[in-house]
């Protein structure tokens, strides 16, 4: 148990440190959820829990400085809490928004902190001091990996067993409930993504990939390449040719 | 300043320096202090003297942010212009760094964080819920054939053709992969709204199923209904959190007592 939750903990730093840095991916709930899985032997719930709150924390993206639920610590506890529990999705729902929840918090307080790095990093480089200004910056890498690090052991070692309990003690119906729950959260992902991205322009896109997956029930690589043959058509229509004239009928030559 | 050169490895350092960006992210200048670690084996090159060194240091300290992946070609052209002006070129290498972040946050949130990365994990989250292991190996795939050329050929493109990027970039390119990276982004989330929400009738009335009228009327009506639902909420500034809670009573409640299932 001990070693399982140090593990974990040890994942759960490393991964923050990727969401941070090379953003490969690996820190998105999916990816994290299956890693769990194999660590804990149980890759099938690691793919279904994983991909449940993938889904469901879609849209909630770090950009532009602001710091939303954190996607990341929703995955690793979610999953590590679900599998340990063998809760499977409903335990998933039940932990991964406080975990989200929390985590913003201590992103905020660490954000906070790291401006102290920022100040002494301004001091070494008055002194032209440039060993100093990047042991500021990899300073800073530790402390995030602790952020989730340690909440993460905490969650896994101590908080495992009253969740059992508790979730053991809840009745069917709720269960059931947090599962459906696991099948509407992803309305919210979609509505998150759909508030940036959609336009009045793009309600036609909308459609039309509603439709081809609904109607003609076609796989979603399937719908995507036909979005990419699209979009790349009505590129040619409207910027082909010399650019600047971009109106449609814009053939005269 | 003079016979000292950027090689192709100093290029390549900055590209790995840049995987660690947000390493001290912070509230007053986000990225800036990053930004100066992923251009300092450059400075360490051009920079000899510690008076040098500071100015140059200073000049890449201040506030600095924009999608990760995005700073690559923004390195790039600073980097280009570090070895050409030197310390001369303060003011001009601070304008660059300044006017090039928001135009490079646009593309690269829009086609990174809402295009690509949706569309990668949609595609594999659809797998991954059938308790297929390709699902995130496609995931991680699909993105990052996207993810780290943009890293790669950022520093190096923006190193050799400088200037001339920044006005490319901003002209028609920047109109062109913003437009079509939305556009594929919201027709895949349609299809995603049909395939990955979840929400049936399993009530009957007599031998009719609740159900079946609903398809017959247009098949996932419920999982169309309830995005637009919480999209609508969204617009009318509902916090995402509190969206999220009251999707889950509302699973709970319903799903509970047996108007909803999976």
């Amino acid at each position: 148990m001990l070693l399982t939750a140090l593990i974990i903990a040890i994942l759960a730093g490393l991964l923050s440190v990727e969401y941070l840095g090379p953003q490969f991916g690996f820190s998105s709930p999916l990816i994290a959820g299956t890693i769990i899985g194999l660590i804990l032997g149980d890759l099938h719930q690691g793919l279904v829990v994983g991909a449940t709150i993938q889904m469901a924390f879609m849209g909630i993206v770090a950009i532009g400085g602001a710091i939303p639920p954190d996607t990341l610590m929703a995955g690793v506890v979610g999953t590590a809490v679900a599998i340990m529990t063998n809760t499977g999705v409903a335990g998933a729902m039940a932990i991964a928004l406080p975990a989200a929840l929390f985590a913003q918090q201590t992103e905020i307080l660490l954000n906070t902190v790291c401006i102290s790095l920022a100040h002494r990093a301004d001091a070494y480089a008055a002194k032209g001091d440039h060993r100093g200004v990047e042991r500021m910056h990899l300073l800073g890498l530790p402390l995030y990996f602790l952020e989730r690090a340690i909440p993460t052991f905490l969650v896994v070692y101590y908080g495992v067993g009253p969740v059992q309990r508790m979730l053991d003690a809840v009745p069917a119906w709720v269960t059931h409930g947090l599962a459906v729950s696991g099948g509407l959260l992803p309305a919210v992902g979609f509505a998150l993504l759909l508030n940036v991205i959609l336009r009045a322009r793009q309600v036609a896109f909308f459609i039309l990939g509603f439709a081809l997956m609904s109607y003609l029930k076609l796989p979603l690589l399937a719908i995507a390449l036909i979005g990419l043959g699209l979009v790349l058509i009505l590129d040619q229509v409207n910027y082909g040719r010399r650019s600047g004239e971009a109106t449609v009928g814009g053939a005269q030559e | 300043m003079s016979e000292t050169t950027i090689t192709k490895r100093d290029l390549q350092s900055v590209f790995w320096r840049n995987m660690l960006l947000q390493g001290s992210i912070n509230f007053e200048r986000l990225q800036g202090l990053g930004y100066a670690y992923c251009i300092l084996p450059v400075l360490r090159k051009l920079y000899k003297s510690e008076g040098e060194m500071s100015v140059a240091l200073t000049r890449h300290l201040g506030f600095f942010n924009t999608t990760p992946a995005m700073a690559a070609p923004i390195l790039g052209v600073n980097v280009a212009m570090e070895e050409q002006g030197g310390n001369e070129s303060d003011e001009a290498v601070r304008a660059i760094k300044t006017g090039m972040m928001g135009p490079m946050a646009g593309i690269g949130d829009s086609l990174l964080w809402f295009t690509i990365m949706p569309i990668a994990m949609g595609l594999g989250s659809a797998l991954a819920k059938e308790g297929n292991i390709f699902g995130p190996i496609l995931a991680i795939v699909i993105y990052n054939l996207v993810n780290i050329p943009l890293r790669y050929y950022g520093v190096m493109v923006g190193y050799r053709r400088s200037l001339q990027l920044v006005g490319d970039m901003a002209g028609t390119t920047l109109r062109r992969v913003t437009e079509g990276a939305t556009n594929l982004g919201v027709l895949v989330a349609g299809g995603l709204v049909g395939s990955l929400v979840i929400a049936k009738v399993p009530l009957k009335f007599g031998e009719t199923a609740v159900q079946g009228i609903l398809d017959s009327l247009l098949p996932n009506l419920l999982p169309l209904l309830l995005t637009l639902g919480c999209l609508a909420l969204l617009k009318k500034g509902v916090k995402a959190a509190y969206l999220i809670f009251g999707v889950l009573i509302l699973g709970l409640v319903l799903g509970g007592v047996g108007f909803l299932a999976l």
